[in-house]
């Protein structure tokens, strides 16, 4: 069946310069723009529209990489890390109004929450290689716990939804009503110059993160990795996107089997070259965790949905 | 400004333009990927919805920043798009939402109708009691094997609401704002359901009925067959057996169930030149108008006096064409009688054609039907008047030997799987057409328990997995304001992963709160301009609050319907933390009760403590009252029950009690200081002093608070009536005492508090202003001073108290 797709309504978002990244945030309501002109814009974003004027967030003395909301239980917050070494925490205090207070890193290429019910947690990697998870407490003080991880630059991060599900023992005995044991994890998926996609899990007695697991697979830098929210079911997903032009999925149906990688392949059927034309720079996938977006360096973003037998296939794409 | 949108040849995926272009021609692409630039995106987190942007590629050196090299932002750069994998032309979302109250109805319909099985009544060999029957929110799960299909009074019910669902689709396909790809999507979508409809909702509810009629009824609907105009041309032309269309007309006529019509062109030929055709004519009109019919039910009220009367018929209609024959062999009905100069032999075999239908013979028919389609439907009518819903499968197998279907035509797939029985590959077919059959259909086939169990192939039951599907599809529509109700039904309907992500869709349905609600934007200090702030966060407020207000019902209504207690506390306390940074705590207070936040409620009854620090009486009172009445006289009784109930302790730390105890003793005591305070300012100054008391002796009090409430009963202690009694004056020096020795560890804690209302006393009073850190925290240290000053002359104003007190000896202790 040919979908038909919407039309793309843009919005101009005032910037004096490149964009680097935009987020839409827990309500899809506001949409947080980062440039290369130092600033952050926030718009109200009604039935897919920007409306109004944009509040405009200055404080970041260098282009500004990525945007992280927070869960709203937090309140609006909003993370940015930037070029000039920073990572700043904004506020809103009054209606529309933003505060920020900064927190002095390495140069942070990318920034993620942790899903809400494990705290404010802040995760950065920086192109020194290091991962920095800081945790903010209640009084207002932070602790942080910095570890190499991606020896020449870590590009990306992303957290694991925090409940896992793990079968009950008699599963596969018994249908449907068997529930399964709910178990909380904490764990985070990075990805780095040095080729490598790498698991980190908190062990709570020594307080510390261990790395769980290094999947090898792409051939050049890996640029971006996105764990699946997977809504309490047993299987995860997670994607990552290179250089080496591929996008891979890596799966693992249990937390107790091992982890499997498969290949977006983007000229099926015609062919089985799991090549995209250009260096693939993001991955990110939808509130259900069954539609994959991909954007790509030949200027289209592919919209990718695992499809039952046939494997993982482009539902619509986005071109420039 | 505008994009467009092209489907590409395989038909699975579509591609989308962007408008403004970030370029243009043939060569602009590699141009572009040269120019350092790249398209990113992000997903919304609520729907399908993305947004995509031109970004820099990123720089091979990671300590470097991207660098484009010609950094001349155009329109394109600054552009954010926003789209959607999907539109909704709003007939399309209209049918959606109609037909959404029908799969509901549907629902529980069906599952009111169920039977329990019994526990221990055998069938429990998989574990399940009746307990593990019916998940929390009344669906039947698991149950595959233990319930059969539904009884004939169900399928009845279950018909009534398909007849609803083709109705629905009539309505579409016959609307206007529908493109002709849609258009005829629905059509196919109606056909298949009809005859999905017909073969498996039977009338009578179990399907012993003849079934010949009725698919024949369906394929004339479907495809309409022959042509009556074409019909009305044989007729008038001088001699219609000359008419090229004769024979076939009359053969189409008679497999598509019209025998009058093919009666009355047989007819014409009694004037036809050769006698044995003149003759023959009418003797098959008039056994062709002779043929019963099942659906004349007043001829034949019974199935039994149907066939009986077919029977003879057909005895009736060879005997009299034998007679007509006279022994000649079949094919030679015209044989020996070459009278009138010409021959006619070449009509024998049209002749034989008719004859051969009328006796239901189907070799004849499989030759001379134009389809499978049309040779199923007039199978039941002509070779097996008896054709039964049991009988289909087989009865198709051998139509579809001998009259292939196309595998490239979609419907025709779909609709002879669903004759010969092969449900799942009907659906699958289905699915490839449109999403909303898909889901519609497969519930009502899972519901007539049709869709065999394929754990090889599938985690999850056919029906739930194409439901889900269907959710997605509306959950890519973010934008249609009452789908995220429909969504959450069906996704509700959907099994365990349809809760699953039911939760997480119910959550991030939007709080209506984004906006100031009517009213507030008037507060706007430049009045002029009120949607004009510097900010740009002030759009226009549509919003009042009782919009909000609905809101709020309607998803606390769907979270209660569909058991989401957890998910509904989350938004509900998320609500409450954003009305309390707006300073909205009565709404606020609602929304932490809705949530059981106890602990939100007292951060509420904190602030509004802090407004007396900070401000003063009046904006405390001014707080307080914000707060909904009933909260507030419900807590003291609340609280006085609690503490007859635990024996005069409060049972704060009781885990089952903790919330409504601390929200009940937090309030009580907000309630219990604003009327001492209006008791204070009306003057009864012995009702005061008694609240007074009671607010510290009964442990409500937060213990920061105590400072400022022992400094309060100074001026009471003073008064020339003595208003404490000696025991009340006892608690109050014990009291002091607990301040004073805690405060020399905690301070801050135990008097900090004083000390804040001291300084913004003495600068109310002296009207200075305090700017800057280093003069606040001067501010504090002198007023901590002062207040260790002020808990002195507490334990003076105490001390003459106990002495009159105990002169007056109304109660004297000694």
């Amino acid at each position: 069946m040919a979908a038909q797709v919407a039309k793309p309504v843009p919005v101009e978002t005032q910037h004096e310069d490149m964009i680097h990244d935009a987020q839409l945030d827990y309500y899809g309501k506001r949409l947080a723009t980062c440039s290369s002109d130092k600033t952050i814009r926030i718009f109200n974003v009604v039935k897919g529209e920007a409306k109004g004027e944009p509040a405009i967030l200055k404080g970041h003395t260098a282009p500004v990489w990525q945007l992280a909301w927070a869960h709203p239980s937090f309140g609006s917050i909003l993370a940015s890390c930037s070029y000039d070494g920073r990572v700043f925490i904004w506020k809103e205090v009054g209606q529309g109004q933003g505060k920020g207070s900064g927190g002095t890193c390495r140069t942070v290429n990318s920034i993620a929450w942790a899903p809400y019910d494990l705290g404010p947690i802040l995760a950065c990697a920086s192109s020194d290689g290091k991962i920095s998870v800081i945790n903010f407490q209640n009084d207002g003080s932070t602790d942080a716990s910095v570890f190499p991880a991606h020896g020449t630059g870590a590009n990306a991060i992303s957290w694991a939804p925090s409940v896992l599900s793990t079968p009950a023992a008699s599963a596969t005995k018994q249908p449907a009503t068997s529930q399964a044991n709910l178990t909380t994890q904490k764990r985070f998926v990075s990805a780095g110059s040095d080729n490598l996609v790498k698991i980190w899990a908190y062990e709570e007695e020594a307080k510390k993160w261990v790395e769980e697991e290094v999947i090898r697979g792409h051939e050049d830098w890996v640029r971006d990795v996105a764990w699946a929210p997977n809504i309490g079911l047993p299987g995860m997903y997670i994607a990552s996107a290179s250089q080496d032009k591929t996008v891979l999925i890596h799966t693992r149906p249990s937390p107790t089997s091992p982890w499997t990688s498969t290949q977006l392949l983007p000229s099926a059927p015609d062919s089985k070259d799991p090549h995209f034309p250009d260096a693939v720079w993001r991955v990110s996938w939808s509130l259900a965790g069954n539609i994959l977006a991909v954007s790509c360096g030949d200027g289209k973003v592919s919209l990718w949905k695992e499809g039952v037998g046939r494997g993982w296939e482009c539902v619509s794409d986005f071109s420039s | 400004m505008s994009g467009q949108y092209e489907a590409d040849g395989q038909g699975t995926s579509a591609t989308c333009h962007l408008n403004p272009p970030a370029f243009k021609g043939r060569d602009a692409r590699s141009k572009w990927m040269s120019s350092g630039r790249t398209l990113d995106t992000a997903v919304s987190p609520t729907g399908r919805e993305i947004a995509a942007w031109v970004a820099p590629k990123p720089s091979e050196d990671a300590n470097q920043p991207p660098k484009i090299p010609e950094p001349s932002s155009s329109l394109s750069d600054r552009t954010i798009y926003f789209a959607c994998p999907s539109t909704l032309p709003s007939p399309l979302a209209s049918f959606y939402t109609d037909t959404y109250t029908l799969f509901t109805s549907l629902q529980k319909i069906v599952a009111s109708s169920i039977r329990l099985p019994i526990p221990g009544g055998g069938l429990d060999a998989g574990g399940f009691g009746v307990a593990e029957v019916w998940d929390k929110q009344g669906n039947l799960v698991g149950v595959e094997g233990l319930i059969g299909p539904p009884g004939s009074e169900t399928v009845g019910h279950m018909r009534r609401l398909v007849m609803m669902y083709l109705e629905e689709l009539l309505k579409l396909r016959e609307s206007d704002g529908i493109d002709d790809e849609l258009r005829s999507r629905y059509e196919t979508v109606y056909n298949v359901f009809q005859l999905a409809a017909t073969l498996y909702l039977p009338q009578d509810g179990r399907g012993e009925g003849l079934l010949g009629e009725e698919l024949l009824d369906w394929l004339n609907d479907v495809d309409p067959q022959p042509d009556n105009s074409q019909g009305n041309e044989i007729m008038q032309s001088r001699n219609p057996w000359e008419h090229p269309s004769f024979w076939p007309y009359i053969t189409r006529c008679i497999l598509r169930g019209f025998q009058l019509p093919a009666a009355s062109l047989l007819r014409t030929l009694q004037t036809h030149p050769h006698p044995p055709i003149a003759e023959l004519g009418p003797l098959l009109a008039a056994h062709l108008t002779l043929m019963p019919r099942s659906h004349n039910t007043t001829a034949y009220p019974l199935d039994h006096q149907f066939l009986h009367a077919h029977r003879t018929w057909l005895a009736k209609f060879r005997a009299e064409l034998a007679a007509f024959m006279g022994g000649r062999g079949r094919g030679r009905y015209l044989d020996g009688r070459k009278e009138g100069g010409e021959d006619w032999s070449a009509w024998e075999a049209d002749i034989r054609t008719v004859v051969e239908l009328m006796e239901g013979k189907s070799d004849r028919l499989l030759e001379e039907a134009a389809d499978w389609r049309e040779a199923i439907g007039a199978y039941g009518v002509l070779c097996d008047a008896g054709l039964r819903r049991d009988d289909l499968p087989n009865v198709t197998r051998k139509i579809l030997a001998k009259v292939p279907v196309d595998p490239a035509l979609v419907d025709d797939v779909i609709q002879s799987s669903l004759c010969s029985g092969d449900i799942v590959k009907a659906l699958m077919g289905c699915h490839d057409v449109d999403l909303w059959l898909a889901a519609h259909l497969g519930d009502v086939f899972d519901k007539l328990a049709l869709i065999p169990d394929d754990e090889e192939r599938f985690d999850m039951s056919l029906r739930d997995y194409f439901l889900l599907e269907y959710a997605d599809l509306l959950q890519t529509n973010p934008h249609h304001p009452l789908l995220w109700r429909v969504v959450a039904d069906y996704l509700a309907a959907a099994g365990d992963e349809g809760r699953a992500r039911l939760r997480s869709h119910i959550v991030h349905i939007g709080l209506g709160l984004e906006k100031d609600p009517k009213g507030k934007s008037k507060e706007v200090p430049n009045g002029d301009h009120p949607h004009a702030r510097a900010d740009g966060m002030d759009v226009e407020g549509e919003d009042t609050v009782e919009t909000d207000f609905h809101h709020f019902t309607e998803l606390r209504a769907v979270c209660m319907e569909l058991k989401l207690e957890e998910e509904w506390r989350t938004i509900a306390s998320i609500t409450a933390d954003m009305l309390v940074r707006r300073g909205e705590y009565g709404m606020a207070a609602t929304m932490c009760l809705q949530a059981e936040d106890g602990y939100g409620l007292s951060r509420i009854a904190e602030k509004i403590v802090d407004a007396f620090v900070q401000h003063g009486e009046a904006e405390f009172l001014r707080q307080v009252d914000t707060l909904p009445p009933s909260l507030l006289n419900a807590a003291p009784l609340a609280l006085n029950e609690m503490q007859l109930e635990g024996s005069g302790v409060l049972v704060l730390e009781s885990h089952a009690q903790t919330t409504v105890s601390v929200f009940a003793s937090r309030l009580a005591f907000l309630s219990e200081f604003r009327d001492y305070l209006l008791f204070m300012s009306q003057g009864s100054r012995d009702r005061a002093a008694a609240r007074l008391v009671n607010m510290l002796t009964s442990g409500i009090a937060p213990a920061s608070f105590w400072a400022v409430l022992l400094v309060e009963s100074i001026v009471l202690l003073e008064d020339s009536e003595i208003l404490f009694s000696s025991n009340d004056t006892f608690e109050l020096l014990r009291v002091l005492e607990e301040v004073m020795s805690n405060a020399s560890f905690a301070q801050d804690d135990y008097l900090g508090q004083l000390a804040l209302v001291l300084v913004s006393q003495r600068k109310v009073g002296s009207d200075q202003r305090g700017d800057g850190k280093a003069e606040a925290l001067l501010d504090i240290k002198q007023g901590m001073e002062d207040a260790q000053r002020k808990m002195e002359e507490v334990r003076l104003a105490l001390a003459r108290n106990l002495a009159r007190a105990l002169v007056v000896g109304f109660d004297n202790p000694f």
